[in-house]
């Protein structure tokens, strides 16, 4: 349609093309697709979810690693002078640290917090993580902290 | 610092993304995901419904052949061969199955032809000159006469002229979804300008 002669002819299918364009499917359309697919594809039972699976393992990971560290309270009554000595830091004077048996638990914390509790920090690695252990006693209360890495 | 870019032809590019992302989208499809589904409906969608509803003119039938199509996709997305061409004339042509499949069934309706029909109405073919055709063309530009003439059209030349004109597909995906030859489809479509040029120009133009 390059010719003079077909000019109103393209105009006019160029407008048809336009009015044409601007009509769509309708939402029922979509409805019945959608049921189709939703019949070919059933909603998978709970248990066959694979994020269902790993859920529960995480969950199972939790609670073993729970399990282990309450297997392994210390004998800290005859282990608090070497703590004292030994690189923890005491978060409440020691005169108030009291009787009773206490724990020791592996954490992890922002490194800005070495500063906070007098232990040597290095700006240059603000915002990574330590590791450390706390001095837990029975109450709850942390006694100490020392930084292992 | 100039960076050579190769020159590539943006439709043909265009054409290669959308292949490249109907495929993975397919590929999730597949696998049961209804966004993918959702992604490939609102970008198929609307030209499967429009040349349905420009080849039969009945909403309806439209519907539900766009329908058709997408359910088809949707349960079996295995069947879509892209080697065999874009995924819009694979759904296009599944719409005008259903099209013909309810031509056949309501007895009377115009049905899409299984091949050619270059010789059917060749006789209405129009090249004469009138008085003033372009005068006369002008005044009857308006959107119901130039819908009324497209009915006018025999079914394959009306076809031809909705995919290239008024969808403006590729000739090629034209003739894919008409199921015809390329110069089949060139032939029907220059006769389809003609006789709707005609139809637009005036009742004596058509005859």
């Amino acid at each position: 349609m390059k010719d003079d002669a077909n000019k109103p002819l393209a105009q006019a299918l160029r407008e048809a093309a336009k009015e044409l364009s601007a009509l769509e499917a309708p939402p029922a359309v979509w409805s019945g697709v959608r049921a189709a697919f939703e019949r070919a594809h059933p909603p998978r039972p709970a248990w066959r979810r694979p994020l269902a699976w790993s859920g529960a393992a995480t969950c199972a990971a939790v609670l073993f690693g729970s399990a282990l560290l309450m297997q392994r309270p210390q004998p800290v009554e005859t282990a608090w002078p070497q703590a004292r000595s030994s690189g923890f830091v005491p978060l409440l004077p020691v005169q108030a640290w009291g009787d009773g048996p206490a724990w020791l638990v592996a954490a992890e914390m922002p490194s800005e917090r070495l500063a906070a509790l007098g232990l040597p920090y290095d700006p240059a690695h603000a915002g990574e993580r330590v590791q450390a252990e706390l001095l837990m006693h029975a109450s709850g209360e942390v006694l100490a902290v020392r930084l292992v890495r | 610092m100039m960076t050579f870019v190769p020159w590539t032809r943006p439709r043909a590019a265009a054409a290669a993304a959308a292949a490249d992302d109907s495929a993975a989208l397919l590929r999730r499809l597949a696998r049961g995901d209804a966004q993918a589904l959702d992604a490939l409906y609102r970008r198929e969608a609307g030209p499967v419904y429009r040349y349905a509803l420009a080849l039969c003119a009945n909403p309806a039938w439209a519907a539900d052949a766009t329908q058709d199509a997408f359910i088809a996709l949707a349960t079996r997305p295995g069947a879509f061969d892209a080697a065999r061409g874009p995924l819009g004339a694979y759904l296009a042509g599944i719409a005008r199955n259903g099209l013909r499949s309810r031509w056949r069934e309501a007895q009377g309706e115009e049905p899409l032809p299984d091949g050619d029909d270059e010789g059917e109405r060749a006789g209405a073919d129009s090249s004469g000159a009138a008085d003033s055709p372009e005068t006369r063309l002008v005044r009857a530009q308006t959107s119901a006469a130039v819908w009324q003439a497209l009915r006018q059209l025999p079914a394959a030349q009306r076809e031809a002229l909705v995919l290239v004109d008024l969808q403006e597909r590729p000739y090629a995906e034209a003739a894919q979804v008409a199921g015809i030859e390329l110069n089949t489809l060139r032939t029907r479509l220059h006769r389809a300008r003609a006789r709707l040029a005609a139809l637009l120009a005036g009742p004596g133009e058509a005859q």
